[in-house]
Formats: C-alpha cells, sequence, structure tokens
C-alpha cells in the first residue's frame, strides 16, 4: 500500500492532527478541506473527525516518541481514529510501546499495513486504529475499503474464533519463532567459521607470497653466480676435466669465451 | 445416465491432464484453448476484484488454490505478489505444475484430506466441486475448505448460482444455493455474494463467504 492511501483507509475526516515535527502533511497527501495541525495539550479538543498521526520508530530526530503520541490518542473520542507511521523493519518493530499506548486509551487496532517504497519515506508499516466504545468490525489482510466503525459488532462466536486462533497461531508462531533463532545462531556460527576460514587462507596467502619472494631472492642469486667469471673458468674446467680427449679445444675455447664476455663482472 | 465413481473420476481428469492442452485440460472441454484462456482470464480478473488489490512482498497474502489442475490461477496470483498453495488429485497435473514453477507450492491432495498448520487469507476452488459426484465427498470438502480459512478471510466457490441441484453428463452435478448458504453459514461463513462469469451462456459463477465466527 502506498502512504496516500492511508488517511482514505482510516475514513473519513474534517481534521488531521499530527504527533512530531510536523512533515507529515505533503506525504500523507491530506486533502484539501481537512485541516492540519500539529497536536499542542492546550489546542482544541479533537472530534469525532481525527485522527491523530505520527511517524514513529527509532531516530529521534526524525521520529516521534510513542510516549508523545499518548496525550493526543487519549483525547480522542469515540470515533476519532489514529493512522501511525512506523519506521522499524517488522522483525524489530516494538510494538509493544503501540499497543499498551492504544488500549490504554480504548483504541482497537483495526489494521497493521505493510507500505510500498520503504527506500523513499523509511516508514515500512502503517497501524490504522480506532477510539471505540464497542468493537469495531474485523479487517482483513491487506483490505483496502475505508475503516467502517459502525458495522456489525463482532459476536460471541467471532470472538471464539478470534481467541482460538490466537492460541493455535501463538503456538505455530512460537514453534516458527524458535526456528528462525536456531536459524540465526547457525548463521552467526557460519559466519564466525567463514572469518576463521578466510583468516586461514589470507595467512596461507602472506606464507606463499614470502615463499616465492625467497624463491625469487635464491633464483636471482644462482643466475647472478652462474654468470660471473668465476663460475664460468670453473664450468670450462670441469667440462675439460670431464671429457679429457676434447679438452685440448674446449678448454681454450671455454676461456676464450669468457674473457671475450669479461668487463662488468667481477665475479 | 449413471454417474463416475471417485475411482473412474479421478482416472478420467488424470488422463484428461496427460492429454488435453494447458487450459482445456481443466477449462471447459467444449472450448478450444484459445476461448479457454479467455475464459481463465475473465475467471481471474473476478478473482482478483475479491481477492483485492493490495500485494505485499514482506508480508503477502496466503491463498489456497483447491483443485488447481495444471497451475494457471496458482501461477498468475503468486505473479501478483501473493504465497499461493496449489492442490489437486491428479499426479500429471501436480507433475506439470511443478514443472512450470513459478512460485506457488504444489500439493497432490484431495480438496477433503488437505491439511496443514496455517490458515488462509483465501481459499479459492474455482469449478472443481462440482465435479466431486459424491455428496458426503462434496460436503467434507466444503467444509474442509471453510475450515481453513482465517478470521476475515474469503472462500470462493466456482458452481451454479441457482437453487436446486442439475446433472450435466456423468461428470459433473451443480450444485445451488440452497445447498451452499446452510452449510456455509454452519461454518461460520457469512454469505457476500454469488457472481455469474457471464462467459458463452455459462450457468456458473464465483460464491464469496467471508469468515466472520
Amino acid at each position: 500500500m502506498l502512504i496516500h492511501e492511508l488517511l482514505p483507509l482510516a475514513g473519513p475526516a474534517t481534521e488531521v492532527v499530527e504527533v512530531g515535527h510536523g512533515t507529515l502533511s505533503d506525504l500523507l497527501r491530506v486533502p484539501d478541506g481537512v485541516t492540519h495541525r500539529r497536536y499542542a495539550a492546550d489546542d482544541t479538543k479533537p472530534d469525532a473527525g481525527t485522527i491523530v498521526v505520527g511517524f514513529l520508530g527509532p531516530k529521534p530526530e526524525v521520529h516521534a516518541d510513542a510516549e508523545a503520541l499518548a496525550p493526543a490518542v487519549r483525547e480522542l473520542p469515540v470515533g476519532g481514529r489514529v493512522a501511525l507511521l512506523l519506521g522499524w523493519p517488522i522483525d524489530e518493530l516494538p510494538y509493544h510501546l503501540v499497543l499498551s499506548l492504544l488500549v490504554d486509551a480504548n483504541c482497537q487496532v483495526l489494521q497493521v499495513v505493510p507500505l510500498d517504497k520503504v527506500s523513499r519515506h523509511g516508514a515500512h508499516y502503517a497501524l490504522i486504529a480506532a477510539r471505540v466504545d464497542r468493537l469495531a468490525p474485523l479487517r482483513a489482510h491487506l483490505a483496502d475499503t475505508p475503516v467502517d466503525l459502525p458495522g456489525d459488532e463482532p459476536g460471541l462466536r467471532t470472538l471464539l474464533r478470534l481467541i482460538g486462533e490466537y492460541a493455535f497461531e501463538s503456538m505455530a508462531i512460537r514453534s516458527a519463532r524458535r526456528r528462525l533463532i536456531d536459524m540465526r545462531d547457525k548463521n552467526a556460527a557460519q559466519a564466525q567459521r567463514i572469518k576463521q576460514l578466510e583468516a586461514q587462507v589470507t595467512a596461507g596467502e602472506r606464507k606463499l607470497a614470502e615463499s616465492e619472494e625467497r624463491t625469487a631472492r635464491v633464483r636471482a642469486e644462482v643466475a647472478r653466480l652462474r654468470a660471473s667469471t668465476t663460475y664460468q673458468v670453473g664450468s670450462a674446467m670441469i667440462e675439460g676435466a670431464r671429457r679429457p680427449g676434447r679438452a685440448i679445444v674446449t678448454v681454450p675455447a671455454g676461456l676464450v669465451r669468457v674473457w671475450r664476455k669479461r668487463g662488468g663482472d667481477n665475479g | 445416465m449413471t454417474l463416475l465413481t471417485d475411482a473412474e473420476a479421478s482416472a478420467y481428469w488424470n488422463e484428461r491432464h496427460k492429454q488435453e492442452g494447458d487450459l482445456r485440460s481443466g477449462g471447459d472441454i467444449s472450448f478450444d484453448e484459445a476461448t479457454n484462456r479467455m475464459f481463465y482470464m475473465r475467471r481471474l480478473g473476478m478473482l482478483m476484484d475479491i481477492i483485492g488489490q493490495q500485494t505485499n512482498p514482506v508480508a503477502p497474502l496466503f491463498l489456497l488454490d483447491a483443485g488447481c489442475g495444471k497451475g494457471f490461477f496458482s501461477r498468475e496470483l503468486a505473479r501478483f505478489g501473493h504465497q499461493v498453495d496449489g492442490i489437486d488429485g491428479s499426479e500429471a497435473a501436480i507433475a506439470t505444475c511443478r514443472d512450470l514453477g513459478g512460485g506457488p507450492q504444489y500439493h497432490r491432495s484431495t480438496l477433503s484430506g488437505w491439511r496443514v498448520n496455517w490458515l488462509y487469507d483465501v481459499v479459492f476452488t474455482v469449478d472443481v466441486v462440482f465435479h466431486i459426484l459424491d455428496d458426503a465427498e462434496w460436503e467434507r470438502s466444503v467444509r474442509n475448505l471453510a475450515s481453513l480459512v482465517r478470521l476475515s478471510g474469503k472462500l470462493v466457490i466456482g458452481d451454479w448460482g441457482q437453487d436446486g441441484d442439475r446433472v450435466f453428463g456423468n461428470y459433473q452435478v451443480v450444485r445451488g444455493r440452497q445447498r451452499y448458504l446452510p452449510l456455509l453459514a454452519d461454518c461460520g461463513m457469512r454469505f457476500d455474494g454469488w457472481e455469474p462469469y457471464r462467459f458463452r451462456r455459462s450457468p456458473i459463477g464465483l460464491y464469496t463467504f467471508t469468515r466472520t465466527g
């Protein structure tokens, strides 16, 4: 759902009262004819056409504090509504803060709505609630028809079903949550193991580089020795000793070759 | 005309899914493949109207396509971002679904036999239950599908919208409102309406029920 679909979802409004920094008018696209003001304790009291809005989240410089919202919500008369943007991802949402606040003010949570384009505005979810003096009709996930507070009040059968679903889903969620914790633990262990292996690979690569450097130094030294006059004279003499029959030719020729190459080599 | 037995009907559908094209196999056998595509698109649009136009990848709707055949509706609704389970009794149909993929999870099961540990936002069965010829099995199927719908969720059933039952050939028994409304009221479902397909004189349409208790 898009943010500008929220106010129509919350139902008809005459006034939008914002708790927080006063920056939500454009984001929510408050319609013409609906007044928008920041909440102040000594201001005009809200009526049933009022929607209290706020953007709660983890960043104080951007988000309002849940406690700051409480007085505005408590002032709502029956029929007044609340539309909150929530700046936490769902798996980090400290919903106990909002839930207690709303229940304390006799407000029924009507819908929790996932929002699109999170990267643009930072609001992951929105919550629609209403001040009630009897239960409002229940709403389906992702329902986008406007809130209808005076609709059929949930009866005993609905409440029994609700409590039953809560009990079973609670059990299923506990199991899923437990598996999630296990998976996170496994992921953390795997990440740790990957770090260890990466450190081992880095150490191995360092040793390999050092060995290659030593090998290169030794090869250079060998090459230098082989290029030296001493080595070449020695080689010519040894070759002569190995093949005495040809030594009379090869030894003088080798020495002449060494003599011709003399110059830069002091070996 | 004598109706097929359950085993004969099961074999008939498995063979039909092997022999016929993607849509005609589970659609209207009197239409060609192209007409069936139109028919499928019409019904998909009706399902969209009932399921709604909101979707979210983080907190999707969970849907059950009961009697999914080769999975046209399952795949299309999964493409809309919904999380879909498709079930069908035909091994051949489920094998095709799995080959085609596309996001849904497929399982071989009858409508009365499907068991799961989560409830669905919407359970729909499009032109399937009138192929369940045995009345007791039909009732078990409808009750089971209803039991899978969460509070405020919807049950959508494709069948005949008038009162009275009627038999077509040896493998279709359409059942009327006098069957569905009391049965599903007993299951805690509110009747929201019946909408005809309005396609080539088809007498069938979609019942929509919402769980309220």
